[in-house]
């Protein structure tokens, strides 16, 4: 079910929050749980209900060996733990591997090999990846003494709970039980709940508005037939397209995911702050799928040795960080490469930090007007270019569409501009040209990518809205005053929102990009 | 948050104006209210805005018809009503410019006919204009949609003797119509169904698709009956549009989607075999006919241009009506059997 679907505002939404804060009014916290997370199997369930046994086998599987691992650790059986923990984390890896790489690996060894192994089409479970990865942090954690579970409704709910299911945030055990737990939860607070509307909203405006308004104009540029030869601007608008699309459809997603769990008074992590604002690689990491980045970091790259291990042994686990990170994203050789260009951003992000520090000198910590606003260009440049490896369909588009970046298909103008610049400015341009650009949508197009940008680069982000809603609207008012304007705000909302559906719905279906991965 | 929402939409090209005649006999001849200023745009961005007037029959074209006038007449559902293209633009206008504006050309496109509303229009403007030559436009849909009973259309209904066209009234609940009357007005109102075509059984998923099931026959009894409506229209359409079947022309639509990129390809609604059929059928009765697929394909080939507006919307643009207009002429006025 999606986010933006009738479905799911006008029946399942409503119907939910309705009997949880019901169960919760009755006193009966433990039952508004239960109901919360049979809820979210059904949400699991109406997309594809042959995987909810998936599902289910996964939970219930990683809790008794959560338990187990609970168990042998408090009998200081460490050995007994640490092999029950790596049988644990290959189950869930091995689950992984089945479902989203195995016929990557077979389609890879047969091209490589030049096999001709068969394998049926493994349909992908949709969020199979980030179940799993909650999992495993869990477990390992488990083990490092860090999380303690007995409750198997609230470990169901952790695992299942309807807004992170599908693509996040990855959830961390240790910021959700303690919610679970807590009895302020199961209780209903229109201030929360307004709060969850607005995050809601704007997550749905990002989705339904910036980023499926703006992916007309992806298509034709990365799926454009392989004998068309892109030229320097459909390339540029094409993949800024599709940067600007991927930001506002997953922030969107993450927007709407943390609404909807603050309608419930349970927060979720952040996962986005304004990454294209970013000055450099690093920090475009600590504000970019916030979530996935420090489940990398602290289950993979600190494990792998981190920086404890000299700078030779820092670079080579940021790039094994990273290339597998490309790898978690989808089983394909763009997803590694797009993985590894990244992977050597930060290496060279990190070199040059260190060049700066110890050989000119420099203090990190003070920039100038013009070393900032460099910093973000290039940034934003590299990830551009990275990104047209994650969207590309096979390695000669990505490549065709990069020539095009290049300029090496040549500069050929749109024909619908000739009639304006041809007779003044273009007479000074020497060598342009005018002709027909298949993959241009028009001036439209400009307009769409320029606006766009200017939201990301120079607009706050959702988390700036609403503190600055909470500041300014809600704590300056009274208990009463405060209430009065959250009904209101809750009123006048739900009409934008029915308003965004209608939108939406006038398109058919749009799935959010991260349901792929 | 609505009268903002209302007052913000009176401010932006919303689709308002065109409103469907009352009279139901006249109807399809007479589309919309006649001489209304009306506005139309689509998709949510309100894409596309023109606005205009409709004329003395109330279709959206800058001059009236004649009574009596013999003109040439297109025919077709929203591909030739042409909301989203100039009138110099669309089929019968570059079909007037053809032939010199000597001769009339009127546009008979109305938003969701299928070809048993085009049966009965060329009976209607038989008897009101006397045309000398027609142009009919079938898309994906034309032929299984004149089976189907929907109220206020034309549709072939299987009786004892034969296949028959028959008018399904249009009616409405009393209490219903004050209240489409005092909303219609809104842009609100015009907004949600006219540019996000917003109607209330998209909120009930489960009982469309059961719907759908509930309308699909078989798939043996599908095929006769499309057949059926096929030899039924060509059989009338002489008798009833008082034109020889050598100065009737069918322009067949392809599936240009599929031409661009067979990912997107369309599923066809109207059974390939009865669209073959149509084809085979109609030649041997004398009509004009062009499949215009090929053509659109041959010039994709070369060109690689868009006849439509890709991919968000399938309606022919000036090149698709261009293309199709050519097609028209030679087929009715540059054969060799005479000019019509």
């Amino acid at each position: 079910m999606l986010f933006n679907s009738y479905e799911f505002i006008y029946v399942f939404l409503p119907v939910t929050a309705l009997l949880f804060f019901a169960f919760s009014a009755s006193g009966r916290p433990m039952l508004a749980a239960g109901w919360l997370g049979l809820a979210s199997l059904f949400f699991y369930g109406y997309w594809s209900p042959r995987y909810i046994l998936l599902l289910l086998a996964s939970i219930a599987a990683n809790y008794l060996m959560g338990r187990g691992i609970l168990r042998l650790r408090d009998e200081r059986r460490l050995r007994g733990c640490r092999l029950l923990v790596m049988a644990a984390v290959t189950f869930n890896l091995g689950l992984l591997a089945y479902y989203k790489y195995a016929n990557f690996f077979v389609d890879s060894l047969n091209a490589l090999a030049g096999t001709g192994l068969q394998l049926e089409r493994i349909l992908l479970p949709i969020g199979i990846s980030f179940f799993t990865f909650t999992q495993i942090a869990y477990l390992v954690d488990a083990y490092q003494g860090k999380a303690r579970e007995s409750n198997p409704v609230h470990y169901l709910l952790f695992v299942s709970y309807f807004p992170h299911l599908i693509a996040g945030p990855i959830l961390h055990h240790s910021e959700m039980m303690p919610q679970f737990a807590d009895r302020r939860t199961y209780r209903f607070d229109v201030t929360n709940f307004s709060i969850g509307v607005i995050f809601f909203f704007i997550g749905l405006f990002k989705k339904v508005v910036l980023a499926d308004g703006v992916q007309l104009f992806v298509g034709p540029v990365f799926d454009a037939d392989p004998s068309y030869r892109l030229t320097f601007l459909e390339a540029w608008l094409g993949a800024l397209a599709y940067t600007l699309q991927l930001y506002f459809d997953f922030s969107g997603y993450s927007d709407m995911a943390i609404g909807l769990s603050k309608m419930f008074n349970i927060d979720l992590p952040l996962n986005f702050n304004s990454p294209y604002k970013a000055h450099n690689i690093v920090e475009f990491w600590r504000r970019w799928h916030m979530t996935l980045s420090r489940f990398l970091r602290d289950y993979l790259y600190i494990p792998l040795g981190g920086n404890r291990h000299g700078l030779l042994r820092r670079y080579a686990n940021l790039m094994a960080t990273m290339l597998l990170g490309g790898l978690w994203h989808g089983a394909g050789w763009n997803f590694v490469i797009w993985g590894g260009l990244h992977g050597m951003y930060l290496v060279c992000n990190h070199a040059w930090q260190g060049f700066r520090v110890k050989v000119l000198g420099h203090d990190l910590e003070r920039h100038t007007a013009r070393g900032r606003v460099a910093g973000a260009a290039l940034t934003f440049l590299a990830v551009v270019l990275a990104w047209v490896f994650f969207r590309a369909p096979s390695f000669p588009a990505a490549v065709n569409i990069l020539q095009g970046m290049a300029g090496i298909h040549g500069a050929v103008l749109p024909e619908q501009w000739q009639a304006v610049l041809a007779t003044g400015a273009a007479a000074t341009v020497g060598g342009m040209s005018f002709g027909y650009l298949e993959a241009f949508g028009g001036t439209r197009q400009i307009v769409w990518v320029a606006a766009l940008l200017a939201i990301a680069w120079g607009l706050p982000n959702s988390q700036q809205i609403i503190g600055w809603l909470k500041t300014r609207v809600v704590a300056r008012a009274g208990a009463y005053a405060a209430q009065s304007r959250s009904w209101c705000m809750l009123g006048a909302l739900s009409v934008l929102i029915s308003f965004l559906a209608m939108i939406n719905g006038s398109r058919g279906v749009s799935e959010f990009i991260y349901f792929n991965f | 948050m609505l009268v903002t929402l209302e007052l913000v939409l009176r401010m932006l090209p919303v689709s308002v104006g065109l409103y469907q005649t009352e009279r139901s006999d006249l109807w399809p001849l007479n589309s919309f209210q006649a001489h209304l200023p009306y506005t139309v745009s689509t998709t949510w961005e309100l894409r596309n805005a023109r606005h205009g007037r409709t004329n003395n029959y109330g279709h959206l074209t800058p001059f009236d018809y004649l009574p009596g006038s013999r003109p040439v007449i297109v025919v077709g559902n929203s591909y030739i009503e042409s909301q989203m293209n100039d009138y110099r633009d669309t089929l019968q206008g570059r079909l007037g410019i053809m032939l010199g504006q000597t001769e009339p050309v009127y546009g008979m496109g109305v938003s969701g006919l299928s070809m048993s509303d085009y049966l009965a229009m060329a009976g209607q403007a038989s008897a009101e204009f006397a045309p000398r030559a027609a142009v009919f436009v079938l898309v994906n849909g034309d032929i299984s949609d004149s089976l189907i009973d929907r109220p206020g259309h034309y549709y072939f209904r299987e009786t004892t003797d034969g296949w028959n066209l028959t008018l399904h009234p249009r009616s409405m609940h009393p209490l219903l119509t004050r209240v489409r009357q005092s909303v219609g007005d809104l842009y609100l109102f015009r907004y949600a169904t006219q540019n996000l075509r917003f109607t209330m059984p998209e909120l009930a998923p489960v009982f469309r698709e059961a719907k759908a099931r509930g309308l699909a026959a078989p798939v043996g009894k599908e095929v006769a009956a499309q057949f059926a409506a096929v030899d039924r229209f060509l059989a009338e359409l002489p008798g009833r549009s008082g034109i020889e079947p050598r100065c009737i022309a069918f322009l067949l639509d392809g599936d240009r989607f599929g031409i661009y990129d067979p990912r997107v390809a369309l599923p066809p609604a109207d059974l390939p075999e009865a669209r073959e059929h149509f084809i085979r059928k109609a030649s041997e009765l004398g009509y004009r006919v062009a499949d215009l697929q090929p053509l659109f394909r041959e010039h994709y080939k070369i060109r690689r241009r868009h006849f439509d507006y890709y991919p968000i919307d399938a309606h022919w643009n000036g090149l698709g009506h261009r293309l199709a207009a050519e097609r028209a002429y030679d087929l009715l006025f540059r054969q060799p059997g005479g000019h019509c």
